[in-house]
């Protein structure tokens, strides 16, 4: 069943065209990643689908027609973001943070009850739930992001680079909470430079070039294509 | 009488009228970085509509006692000055929200200009003096005069101050608040309705500003048209020295200026041999606007914190 649908998807910053009529189509459950170097158009993409820029072009999201719609309406309806280079709340505390995810959620014992899970999943940061955001790592800040998103209780999750700046054992770490994020039955779209990692991980994946599409298929494919090889996978 | 302490006092009860009203530049600053120069106006207005409402109620032909006369006036100008900040909100800054920033700081000067000459057609060009509702009391403090109505501005601003600092603090909406003004398109991507948090911050510093309108009109008796222009750019001054977008700043500013001020008012004659009177109070504040913005641009609580996100 899809989930996902974007259909001739074109955004443009003032005059410049940055995705160029994109089509994604992506079904319930699923691990997608989406590569491509940098400046490819990926992030633009991520955003505009999650109602931060305006779009030309249709999307679907869980069965309901997404254009035009708001952030704050798009996150109601199950899609949540972790952006590019976290944006956690650096003046906000931990829980603070964690408890902002939860923003749409009226029932406090099953907020309480999320930030636990959060908790047991990342308990480094229980142990600085009290601590202002901006004052931790790197890494630190990436667990908060990813625990905040899944305070919303999303239907899917779009990732944009979480192993960006990351040290190797952190990006392995966050990798296997975005498994278990995904075992839990939320759909997951990763969005790497790191085309090796992305390939390994997700079963099925894009690749992006200057705004379009240019190749999808499963990962196992896209890893010995030659193209994809020589562009992305150094050799 | 001991001129310190009787100065000390004025200028506590002068400075909480400044912190209301820093409180709302400080709070629309922190999530736009729009200096709302049309602030001021909206204390006026909201003396103004005290004004009217007292003596509207007052000729009633039912006898309402002083309390709830008051009570009903506040509250109308309350309402009046926030439905005011709500819509000049939606009609004058909203559609400039992406515009360079030169433009929305224009168009809040106009709005100033605009809602004086508004406040002038409807009020008229004379001073408005405030109807003595209550007797004023004096009392004798250690050999300074402090009067009933003073001790009222005082404890209202402080219960006030508290009330807005929990609300910020522990409250959903005011987590909210504080996750935009950080990164409002970040607080969009939890699900926070952007436009409806920065319409609440008008409408809750428009909500500050006529109480504070209501006090310095009680405190000095009389109301006019312009008496916006020249309170807004002290707010603004001691929001400025606070550290603009802080609230504690904003506080903590406020009476500092008031402070400043009135002590300053009340020895500049014998500091310059009777050369300056006490009617140049005004040039303590736009001294100190100058001085913060060359040596601590940032102001006492604006120091930038970590932020490594």
């Amino acid at each position: 069943m899809t989930l996902l649908k974007v259909t001739d998807f074109r955004v443009a910053y003032g005059g410049i065209k940055a995705v160029k009529g994109v089509n994604l189509e992506i079904l319930r459950g699923e691990i997608v990643a989406l590569i491509g170097s940098n400046g490819a158009g990926k992030t633009t993409l991520l955003k505009a689908i999650c109602g931060l820029l305006r779009f030309e072009g249709q999307m679907t999201f869980a069965g309901v027609d997404a254009k035009r719609k708001r952030s704050d309406q798009l996150v109601k309806l199950g899609l949540s973001l972790v952006p590019e280079g976290r944006g956690v709340f650096g003046r906000l505390t931990v829980s603070e943070n964690l408890m902002m995810g939860a923003f749409l959620i009226k029932d406090k014992t099953s907020i309480k009850n999320d930030i636990d899970r959060i908790y047991q999943m990342f308990p480094r940061l229980a142990e600085r739930k009290n601590q202002i955001a901006g004052t931790l790592s790197g890494g630190e800040q990436q667990m908060l992001a990813i625990g905040r998103a899944m305070m919303a209780r999303p239907k899917m999750l779009l990732l944009d680079e979480p192993s960006m700046g990351l040290a190797p054992m952190m990006v392995e770490k966050i990798f296997h909470v975005i498994d278990e994020i995904s075992n839990s039955n939320v759909t997951i779209l990763l969005v790497e430079q790191n085309a090796n990692l992305a390939l390994n991980f997700a079963a099925r994946a894009y690749v992006m070039d200057s705004g379009r599409i240019t190749l999808d298929g499963p990962s196992f494919e896209l890893k010995t294509d030659s193209s994809v090889r020589r562009a992305y996978l150094g050799g | 009488m001991d001129i310190f302490l009787q100065q000390l006092i004025n200028g506590l009860v002068l400075g909480s009228v400044y912190a209301l009203v820093a409180l709302g530049y400080t709070m629309v600053y922190g999530i736009l970085g729009l200096i709302n120069f049309a602030h001021g106006e909206v204390v006026m207005v909201g003396a103004m509509v005290v004004l009217s409402m007292i003596s509207l109620l007052s000729s009633f032909p039912l006898p309402l006692g002083s309390e709830l006369i008051l009570l009903i006036s506040v509250v109308s100008a309350i309402i009046v000055c926030s439905t005011l900040a709500f819509f000049m909100e939606k009609v004058a800054y909203r559609p400039l929200r992406n515009a360079p920033r030169l433009a929305p700081l224009i168009t809040a000067i106009g709005m100033s200009i605009l809602l004086q000459n508004i406040a002038m057609m409807i009020w008229g060009r004379q001073y408005k003096t405030f109807p003595d509702l209550f007797s004023i009391t004096s009392y004798d403090l250690a050999g300074a005069n402090i009067t009933n109505v003073q001790i009222f501005i005082i404890c209202l601003s402080i219960l006030i101050m508290i009330a807005l600092l929990l609300l910020i603090n522990l409250t959903r909406i005011g987590r909210a608040m504080r996750a935009t003004a950080e990164n409002p398109s970040i607080a969009s991507l939890m699900g926070v309705n952007v436009n409806t948090i920065i319409s609440l911050t008008f409408v809750i510093g428009a909500a500050l500003a006529a109480v504070a309108g209501v006090l310095v009109s009680a405190n000095y008796s009389v109301a006019h048209y312009s008496m916006g222009f020249i309170l807004g750019l002290k707010a603004f001054t001691a929001a400025v020295l606070g550290g603009i977008g802080n609230m504690a700043g904003a506080m903590i500013g406020g009476i500092l200026l008031g402070l400043i001020e009135s002590i300053g008012a009340g020895y500049i004659s014998d500091i310059t041999g009777g050369f300056m009177g006490s009617h140049y109070q005004d040039v303590f504040a736009f001294l100190v606007l100058i001085v913060v913005l060359v040596f601590r641009p940032t102001g006492i609580m604006g120091e930038r914190i970590a932020d490594r996100s």
